[in-house]
């Protein structure tokens, strides 16, 4: 029982040290203010057209505002402006950010997990096993994620649950599960697994107790950098017109682009911008935190 | 070394058919309906049922995949479902995404090394605001950055065209995917050419180069335009550039980022080398040890990254041709898609994935004749 106690307050030690270098660090900080941000906006948007926004106005799909010309730039009614269609851009935009939420998070947790598993099993049986994995694995490294998920969701519509998943599936059986095993093959090499083998640790006690805790980490950095990816892809789909929702920052650009083209002869800059930095910082922040992260992890790169 | 080659090339080719195999299964298991699907609206039930036993579509997957497989091995790529062959639009597309993937390639990995020299060796808020314009570019959404493009640089294309060469260029009997293929052969050839002769003739000299890396881009851009002047052919390059500005520029700006983040981790990597601080106390200007000592050592990992991130440049630059409607390969593996004519979709599928086998196997080749402790035994 005394160990135990140790042993947790040891670890919140070094989470504390972890959880401070990335607090210091710049980058992952701001990553981590505009996660939070995206979070509080897509909670905003229902909370808003309950209480401040007249729904006949301001709804995401079917909102008009009569009382003035479409496009227009930013008022005080309309903050970013209204799109060809007479919709808020605002509302649209803190709309989008649920399918973006549900694409990243999917995406994040396929890619960890299958990663993580395939690795690990990997590095820790070795032989056939490894040799089957690695070369699967190098198989799917031809193929980026992005384009096959393009490529699905050409052919059937994907709502972003399964679009994540797709994408997080093919990227974890890629070059996530690469980088995972050359990372758990280096632990697998650490004096500690062989400790746990001598005082009987079973094959599962290692992998599960000592292996993938140590792997964490570098899966959460993957796991971010795979958001980037996710985002972006699910974007260009909703731009093709490829996916169920009907809002999302990638269709708002779309149809921006596509009223300007077609009927409307005015560019609704404001819808097109605002998309656009919406994906790109969303995208991004994930990337800040990552590369914040891979700060920390590296040492090399801690003392500058 | 035969050994090593032998082995790369056999894991390669392993690979290759894990690939293909993989994508087979999970195309067809994603996407319900096949290429005789659309056909039920005006043929009854027994007469698609038909059709699909006609074209073997009622057999088990496996089999199917081992009648694709037969069908690419005797008569190369295009073929589709129906035995119709289509290698001509496969191959068709592949020319204008080449010579939009070789100059936009060059041109991101110019700038992303330079900058990425720069943003590594100056550290502070220089080098830190070039890391987040990487960044920046790394999360763009490509179908804006492309209508940006288009808005702003499309029409003042077409008007120096028309300056320049006047509005109507006869295109009458000139293949214009042909002639894209002959301008990206003509570039690669005359750039290896220029590289191997100015290391040749630098060798003979005794010098250490003939020509600054600029001076090379400038002699190989002079030296093409050349020959498709004497060719007869320089109006219709020219009108090829001016319609491929866009589908360039949107390559090159979407794609730099990585070059720069890889290269300013390498540098301050190289950064603590003895080198450099024997360089630096020799009293050697700043920019000589930061280009010629830091620099060069520092392009291995850039290289490297190069080649590892082959399929997602080239990816990426599929979705830019789709974003501002550049006829590549895009549109052929887009079209394959719609009309799920799996044969299709796998040929272009498998030329991405043979062309970037091909290039690691050259890199890793390259890099075992540079350094023998790859391959040697121990």
């Amino acid at each position: 029982m005394k160990l135990f106690f140790e042993r947790l307050r040891a670890r919140r030690r070094s989470m504390g040290r972890t959880a401070r270098l990335i607090v210091g660090s710049p980058t992952a900080m701001t990553g981590i203010v505009l996660i939070i941000l995206f979070g509080l906006a897509a909670l905003a948007y229902p909370i808003l057209l309950k209480t401040v926004w007249p729904p006949k106005v301001y709804d995401a799909l079917v909102g008009y505002d009569f009382a003035i010309l479409h496009p227009s730039g930013p008022s005080s009614a309309h903050l970013l402006g209204t799109d060809s269609l007479g919709r808020d851009v605002l509302a649209e935009i803190l709309a989008a950010t649920k399918p973006a939420w549900i694409v990243a998070l999917v995406a994040a947790f396929s890619t960890g997990i299958i990663a993580t598993f395939i690795g690990a099993v990997g590095a820790f049986f070795r032989g056939w096993l490894d040799g089957i994995l690695s070369h699967v694995s190098d198989a799917f490294l031809l193929l980026p994620a992005p384009l096959f998920v393009l490529i699905i969701a050409e052919a059937v519509t994907l709502p972003p649950w399964k679009f994540g998943l797709i994408f997080g599936i093919i990227n974890g059986l890629g070059a996530g599960a690469i980088v995972l095993r050359s990372q758990a093959l280096k632990v697998m090499a650490e004096p500690f697994i062989e400790a746990a083998r001598v005082s009987g640790g079973g094959g599962f006690h290692i992998m599960v107790r000592h292996l993938i805790p140590q792997l964490l980490p570098l899966t959460v950095l993957y796991m971010m950098l795979s958001v980037v990816g996710a985002i972006v892809a699910h974007g260009f789909a909703a731009f093709l017109g490829q996916t169920e929702s009907l809002l999302s920052w990638g269709a708002i650009v779309f149809f921006g682009i596509t009223a300007y083209r077609s009927f409307s002869g005015a560019v609704p800059w404001t819808a097109l911008i605002a998309a656009s930095a919406a994906l790109s910082l969303f995208a991004g922040a994930f990337y800040l935190v990552a590369s914040g992260l891979q700060e920390v992890l590296d040492p090399r790169l801690r003392s500058r | 070394m035969a050994k090593y080659l032998a082995k790369r090339t056999l894991s390669g080719l392993l690979a290759l058919i894990l690939f293909t195999v993989g994508m087979f299964v999970l195309i067809e298991v994603l996407t319900p309906g096949d290429f005789f699907t659309p056909t039920r609206m005006f043929l009854s039930a027994d007469e698609v049922d038909a059709l699909r036993a006609q074209y073997g579509l009622d057999k088990p997957l496996l089999v199917r995949y081992v009648y694709w497989l037969r069908t690419f091995l005797t008569h190369g790529i295009g073929q589709t479902t129906t035995g119709f062959n289509r290698s001509g639009s496969v191959t068709a597309g592949l020319p204008a995404t080449l010579i939009v993937f070789i100059v936009g390639l060059a041109l991101a990995y110019v700038f992303g090394a330079w900058l990425g020299r720069i943003a590594g060796w100056k550290r502070g808020p220089r080098g830190r605001s070039l890391t987040f314009l990487a960044v920046t570019s790394y999360t763009l959404f490509p179908p804006f950055v492309g209508f940006i493009l288009a808005y702003f640089i499309s029409h003042r294309a077409v008007e120096l065209r028309n300056k320049l060469i006047g509005n109507s260029i006869d295109w009458v009997g000139v293949d214009r995917s042909a002639m894209m293929a002959h301008m990206s052969f003509t570039i690669i050839a005359v750039a290896i050419l220029v590289f191997a002769l100015g290391a040749g003739l630098a060798r003979m000299f005794g010098k250490r180069r003939i020509l600054s890396p600029l001076g090379k881009i400038v002699a190989i851009t002079i030296i093409c335009n050349v020959f498709w002047w004497y060719e007869g052919v320089f109006v219709y390059t020219v009108d090829i550039w001016f319609s491929a500005v866009v589908p360039i520029t949107a390559f090159a700006i979407l794609s730099y980022g990585d070059f720069l983040l890889v290269m300013r981790t390498s540098i301050t990597g190289v950064m603590k080398e003895d080198y450099v601080t024997t360089g630096m106390a020799k009293g050697l200007p700043d920019r000589v040890v930061r280009d010629r000592h830091a620099g060069r050592n520092a392009i291995y990992p850039v290289l490297g990254r190069l080649v590892v991130s082959l399929p997602y440049l080239l990816s990426g630059l599929i979705i830019i041709e789709q974003s501002v409607g550049w006829p590549g390969l895009g549109s052929v593996l887009f079209a394959g898609v719609i009309s799920q004519d799996l044969p299709v979709v796998l040929d272009g599928l498998l030329l991405i994935g043979v062309i970037t086998l091909v290039v690691r196997l050259v890199f890793e080749v390259s890099q075992a004749l540079l350094d023998p402790r790859v391959w040697r035994p121990v």
